[in-house]
């Protein structure tokens, strides 16, 4: 940015200034959250966002460990996260191998082929989708989450992106060599494909941290509740306790922010690179 | 020859075999459901009738679930509602634009000329802060909000662009259920903070308007109704010159009038009284036809073809009906703003207020759509807009809404039509999380889209067969607009 | 890259064995039944003392599991045919039950409740067309209930008006609402006070049958909702709602900020604070006047006799689901439901009435010891679920669901005079009707089209009997209102034959 040293301060000012005030509206709601989950019950609803006399109730964060299971719903959504998002690398980076460095008959067909069903609407899919989980026993089992998310043609378009970009005289003198497809997939391509792994990974975790419909659907028993879904739970039978559910809230979507901070730079990119999802 | 054919048939062999993982889940959950789902659609399955237990035999009933659908009213308010909400997509495209274009201007950091803001900031802030701790009770809201304002200020000064980004970002990153939930708290009408805010300030505009001398608000009302037709009007006119330059075709032409025109005729005739209505829509279609006249009888007819410019035009037509739709809002407001003051002015009671709850949700989305990853596609193509372009600009002494306007909007074209379409296909099956988590599809059906019908016929109900017509209605829209994705969209992309 | 896979894989796969051996394991040493119902605490007094029972009577252990988180018809339904409801569902209604029982999720218990000893006869009699679908039982009642006046007596009190009987005719009833209102609420101030609060559609069902008229014909092939006494019926509401101020109107309970008519959290309150004299509501309203330590005077009053004295009695029902690995165990706790045990929490406990008619005659049930102000009650409630109570007509040709639906708009139209009596009773007549028509007519329902053709004939029969003045023989009528009321004129005589 060549501008930088000649942007007036002036204009600076002003313009850190409308940025500040925008950031400030879009925090807002976050900060009326993290407030009301530290009021005192009898101050809930009170106009003041700041807890008053009754002091900064810290205890209500343990007080939600007592009215539901939060840390069961959390590590059953980040084990149903993880795995997925295992899966969708795999089978992702294999099927996007195999669309940038084998040259089969028929592949850009096939390869269209998957760029169509991006556009379908998942709610087609879904209805038929239970009826098969019915078949297969998988409804109300954290299995019958995992195994339907287990590959996207979105994953596999992102990385099919990502390894064009990787030059192809790195595996081709691997090929001369008489390496195998496996082993060049593993050592070289792999590796090399690291920046877009990370990216797709933490997209495919954070979009099943939230996944609301397919386990609204398929979910039963409470111990099996993933956290969106023991939020709603929460919220419908907490009926009074708005602290509490805040509290809930604001510890449901810290691990989003925090995979976010950590990430952002992949994130950018991987959204640039593969023009958008959601 | 057999070298090669053997190679080939390798890898074939080695191909398929990498796909293997991914074309199996593909196959069985996306494949073959889509296929058994046109199956479903022409069925009478019922989950009621057609399960486990029974044996009642499935039937076909052909096109009988379209035909339902189409007679059924509850679809068309449904699909009414999801066409309402897509009303955002462009103040959601503008917001996110407007924070790319600012993120752009910003400077990485002014950290060393701002030494003395900085500490100033620091010491405000700290001091805000302890105020807090000690528990001021409503001041203390204000404190706090000015404090945190100001501790934004202070590292974004420091951090940059990178900070507003991230703040921007959060929003959109962290919507889910947890995000609607805690929404829904804050529109509740008498304890969320929304309308918290909101009583002082109506109660202090109430005496204000009952001031005011009569009538001045149907004037002021009038006067909304005007503008909008001079701005439809003065559009139309503009569009007829480029017609007449052959950047319009005449097809585009056509459609975008009566894009612009229809909306606004209707919903004139359903809330404005008819001595007004009539005068101005009679006007409005004489003006319309002149244009039309003259185009028709003008000798430089000389666009390319029927469709010319039809991407950009529809894209600034639709903004355009959006402004005037926004105007004649105000316009009935203010209309009856004095009737409604004089019963006192109640902040609205959001979700549970079925005329309330779908702006309600759009508030909402809007929040989260400002720094959405469409910001992030805005900004990466305003650091691709060409530097010699600008400086061109500079040279010829444009200002920066015209520099805005003929340099970089036509550059951002084509994001911008991407951004339309994929918005607009995430919106046709949108509204789901919001309204289960949030209103249940109430109050009346108000806030019930097109998805949350499908769940609720095909989970709740068990209507599978009609569930899966419906998705279907909704397929075929979305695959309308793919198709004219590539049809319009095809020459803005070039990769 | 390809290690971290490995480890990846490697380190899920252990959480997740670990995970599910941590989880509280459905493969528990003793079987598991898992018992939809409400979230409600007297639930677990009841399920522990079903393990303990159990124990003690069949030498069995069971893991007995409570699941009110799926206690929503719509989710037991859809949970019902993907093959994961729990073992053990309850239905609050009739309607529900007809529903699970066409869906075809719910077991036939005919054969092991005459084994085990809890057939439909055992309990009360108002009860059974709730649960036995052409002479097949689905299920037990663990709760039947009765709706009654409840009176406030302090509120009588207070405005020196004489107690309600516990019969009164309708004059009586209206001259006693009339003097309540008149001194209960200052003149020219807005209405504040009622004489009666409850469902309407309920009480407009008990005044109709109270007059010679019901839902459904004798042999439930066509909806007589259009009949004289049902418009008369609705002229009662109607002037008691809107002309003498008796009942609020939908205004009037928004201003109690009420969302929904007969929610326990909004009209329980206010029956207790007085600004309801009368209170329609089933036994169970003590579980709620208990904890809200209301200690004056209550009785019951049944409702206002026009000509036949009769209440409706519901059930909450216990159903065995059809894909349950335990039958067996299922069925003992139906069994259990007519125990000592069970019967004597619901009777302490003050829920509704016991499925054994037996323990509403006992002392917890009618004097329970801590109450005594309650004691004017019970017995009411006991004689009249044996004398009064009559059982919903249930036609076979169309879902009750959408037989309430129909008629509860049909009841708001009147009652916010969108639409004349006439005329609403009228539309809705004809849309049951027609409901039923296109039932029958359906291709899949050709054995439905046969009963409804036998039903046709009796009907005709039991026309012409009641045409020339003559007693109808009792088999022939379908409607358990019909049954019990052409007894109480002498229109039928009991021939001993199976219906």
């Amino acid at each position: 940015m060549g501008q930088t040293t000649t942007q007036p301060l002036k204009k600076s000012y002003v313009l850190n200034l409308v940025l500040a005030l925008m950031s400030m509206m879009l925090v807002l709601p976050f900060i009326w959250m993290v407030l009301t989950s530290v009021k005192h019950i009898t101050e809930v609803g009170d106009a003041s966002w700041v807890p008053g006399a009754a002091g900064w109730q810290w205890s209500n964060y343990l007080d939600v460990f007592q009215a539901i299971p939060f840390d069961l719903y959390m590590w059953n959504s980040v084990l149903v996260a993880s795995w997925v998002t295992l899966l969708v690398l795999v089978t992702s980076s294999m099927a996007a191998y195999s669309f940038t460095r084998i040259d089969w008959p028929g592949r850009d067909k096939v390869f269209f082929l998957y760029l169509a069903t991006m556009m379908l609407p998942g709610l087609v899919t879904m209805i038929p989708n239970f009826q098969i989980m019915i078949h297969l026993r998988l409804v109300d089992t954290l299995t019958g989450l995992v195994i339907p998310a287990a590959s996207t043609a979105f994953g596999t378009f992102l990385l099919r992106q990502f390894m064009l970009s990787i030059p192809r005289s790195y595996d081709e003198s691997a090929s001369m060599d008489g390496a195998s497809h496996w082993s060049i997939y593993c050592d070289i391509i792999l590796p090399l494909a690291r920046p877009g792994l990370i990216t797709l990974g933490i997209f495919t975790f954070i979009s099943n941290y939230h996944s609301f419909f397919w386990p609204l659907v398929m979910l039963r028993t409470q111990e099996k509740y993933t956290l969106p879904i023991g939020l709603l739970h929460f919220e419908t039978a907490a009926g009074e306790s708005t602290h509490l559910l805040m509290a809930a809230v604001t510890m449901s979507i810290l691990p989003a922010i925090v995979v976010f901070l950590l990430f952002q730079k992949f994130l950018i990119k991987g959204i640039q690179l593969g023009g958008v999802k959601g | 020859m057999s070298v090669s054919a053997s190679k080939k048939r390798r890898a074939l062999i080695s191909g398929l075999a990498f796909l293997t993982p991914n074309i199996i889940c593909v196959g069985l959950f996306t494949i073959f459901p889509v296929f058994f789902s046109i199956g479903m659609a022409f069925t009478n399955w019922d989950l009621t009738q057609h399960n486990m237990f029974k044996d009642v035999p499935l039937r076909f009933v052909g096109f009988d679930n379209f035909v339902e659908l189409f007679r059924n009213l509850y679809f068309w308010q449904y699909l009414g509602n999801t066409l309402f909400l897509m009303i955002g997509i462009p103040f959601a495209m503008a917001g996110s634009l407007g924070a790319a274009l600012l993120l752009n201007q910003n400077a990485r950091s002014i950290l060393r000329r701002g030494g003395l803001l900085l500490l100033a900031t620091v010491g405000l802030t700290g001091a805000c802060l302890l105020l807090v701790t000690l528990g001021m009770a409503a001041s203390a809201t204000v404190i706090l909000v000015v404090s945190v304002a100001v501790a934004v200020l202070m590292t974004g000064t420091v951090g940059g662009s990178m900070v507003y980004r991230t703040l921007f970002y959060m929003p959109h990153f962290t919507a889910g259920v947890a995000t609607f939930l805690l929404w829904k708290k804050m529109y509740d009408p008498l304890t969320g903070p929304i309308n918290q805010a909101l009583n002082p300030v109506l109660s202090g505009l109430e005496p204000m308007v009952l001031a005011a001398p009569d009538r001045t608000f149907s004037w002021l009302a009038i006067a909304l109704v005007l503008v909008i037709g001079w701005l439809a009007m003065s559009w139309i006119g503009k569009m007829r010159g480029e017609c007449a330059d052959g950047d319009l075709g005449p097809a585009a032409f056509v459609l975008c009038v009566l894009l612009l025109l229809a909306p606004l005729l209707f919903l004139g005739f359903r809330a404005m009284p008819r001595y007004l209505w009539f005068p101005l829509s009679v006007g409005a279609v004489l003006i319309t036809l002149f244009h039309a006249g003259r185009f028709l009888w003008s000798e430089r007819m000389r666009a390319r073809g029927p469709w010319e410019g039809a991407g950009g035009a529809l894209l600034l037509t639709g903004g355009l009906l959006t402004l005037s739709l926004i105007l004649f809002g105000l316009s009935l407001v203010s209309h009856h703003l004095p009737a409604m003051a004089a019963e006192g002015l109640d902040p609205p009671r959001w979700l549970v207020a079925y005329h309330w709850a779908k702006p309600a949700l759009m508030i909402m989305a809007f929040w989260g759509a400002i720094g959405s990853n469409n910001m992030l596609l805005y900004l990466a193509a305003l650091s691709n807009v060409p530097q010699d372009l600008m400086e061109a600009a500079d040279i010829d002494g444009a200002g920066a809404i015209q520099k805005f306007w003929y340099v970089t909007w036509p550059q951002l074209a084509p994001t911008t039509f991407f951004i339309l379409t994929m918005s607009v296909i995430i919106g046709l099956q949108g509204g789901f999380e919001m309204a289960r988590a949030m209103t249940e599809g109430g109050p009346a059906g108000a806030t019930t889209t097109l998805s949350y019908y499908i769940y609720s016929e095909g989970f709740e109900t068990g209507r599978l067969g009609y569930a899966s017509a419906v998705a279907w209605i909704m397929f075929i829209m979305v695959f309308s607009i793919t198709i004219v994705n590539w049809k319009f969209g095809s020459r803005y992309v070039n990769d | 890259m390809k290690h971290v896979f490995v480890i990846a894989f490697l380190v899920l796969s252990v959480l997740s064995v670990v995970t599910a051996m941590l989880r509280p394991d459905p493969q528990s040493e003793h079987p598991v039944l898992y018992w939809v119902t409400n979230p409600q605490e007297t639930r677990h007094r009841q399920a522990r003392a079903f393990v303990d029972w159990i124990d003690r009577t069949h030498g069995l252990q069971v893991d007995f599991r409570i699941d009110s988180d799926n206690d929503d018809l719509r989710k037991k339904i859809i949970q019902g045919v993907s093959g994961v409801a729990g073992d053990l569902i309850d239905f609050r209604s009739g309607d529900h039950i007809h529903f699970a029982h066409a869906v075809g999720m719910i077991e036939d218990v005919t054969e092991s409740a005459r084994a085990k000893g809890f057939p439909a006869d055992k309990t009360y009699e108002a009860a059974i067309p709730e649960f036995v679908f052409e002479g097949r039982q689905y299920g037990f009642p663990a709760g039947s209930f009765i709706h009654m006046y409840w009176i406030n007596e302090a509120v009588f009190e207070q405005y020196d008006l004489p107690l309600p009987r516990e019969r009164m005719t309708l004059e009586e009833f209206e001259e006693l609402g009339r003097k309540f209102v008149e001194r209960a609420n200052p003149p020219g101030a807005r209405q504040e006070r009622f004489f009666l609060f409850g469902s309407g559609t309920f009480i407009a069902n008990a005044l109709r049958r109270g007059l010679g008229g019901d839902v459904f014909n004798e042999t439930l092939t066509a909806a007589t909702l259009d009949s004289e006494e049902s418009v008369e019926s609705m002229e009662i509401i109607h002037r008691w709602t809107h002309d003498y101020g008796i009942m609020p109107s939908a205004a009037d309970m928004a201003s109690f900020a009420a969302e929904q008519q007969g929610d326990a959290h909004v009209a329980i309150p206010l029956f207790a604070r007085g600004q309801f004299a009368l209170l329609l509501w089933g036994r169970s309203a003590v579980t709620y006047f208990r904890p809200l330590g209301l200690d004056t005077g209550l009785s019951v009053m049944e409702p206002p006799n026009v000509g036949f004295p009769n209440t409706s009695m519901g059930v909450r029902m216990v159903t065995i689901y059809k894909k349950t690995p335990n039958r067996e165990l299922a069925e003992y706790f139906l069994q259990y439901l007519m125990s000592e045990d069970y019967n004597r929490i619901i009777a302490e406990e003050g829920e509704d009435m016991p499925p054994d008619p037996a323990h509403a005659r006992t002392d917890a049930f009618l004097h329970p010891p801590d109450h005594p102000n309650e004691w004017g009650a019970h017995d009411t409630f006991a004689r009249a679920a044996e004398e009064i109570a009559i059982g919903e007509p249930f036609s076979p040709f169309v879902l009750p669901g959408t037989v309430h639906r129909i008629w509860s708009r049909a009841f708001s139209e009147i009652m916010s005079d969108r639409r004349s009596i006439h005329e609403a009773l009228g539309i809705a007549t004809d849309r049951i009707n027609a409901e039923i028509a296109s039932a029958i007519a359906h291709p899949d329902n050709e054995h439905l089209l046969e009963r409804y053709n036998r039903a046709l004939e009796d009907q005709q029969r039991i026309d012409d009997l009641l045409a020339r003045g003559e007693p109808v023989p009792l088999s022939l009528i379908r409607n358990p209102y019909y049954q019990r009321y052409y007894l109480y004129t002498g229109q039928a005589y009991d021939d001993g034959a199976e219906s």
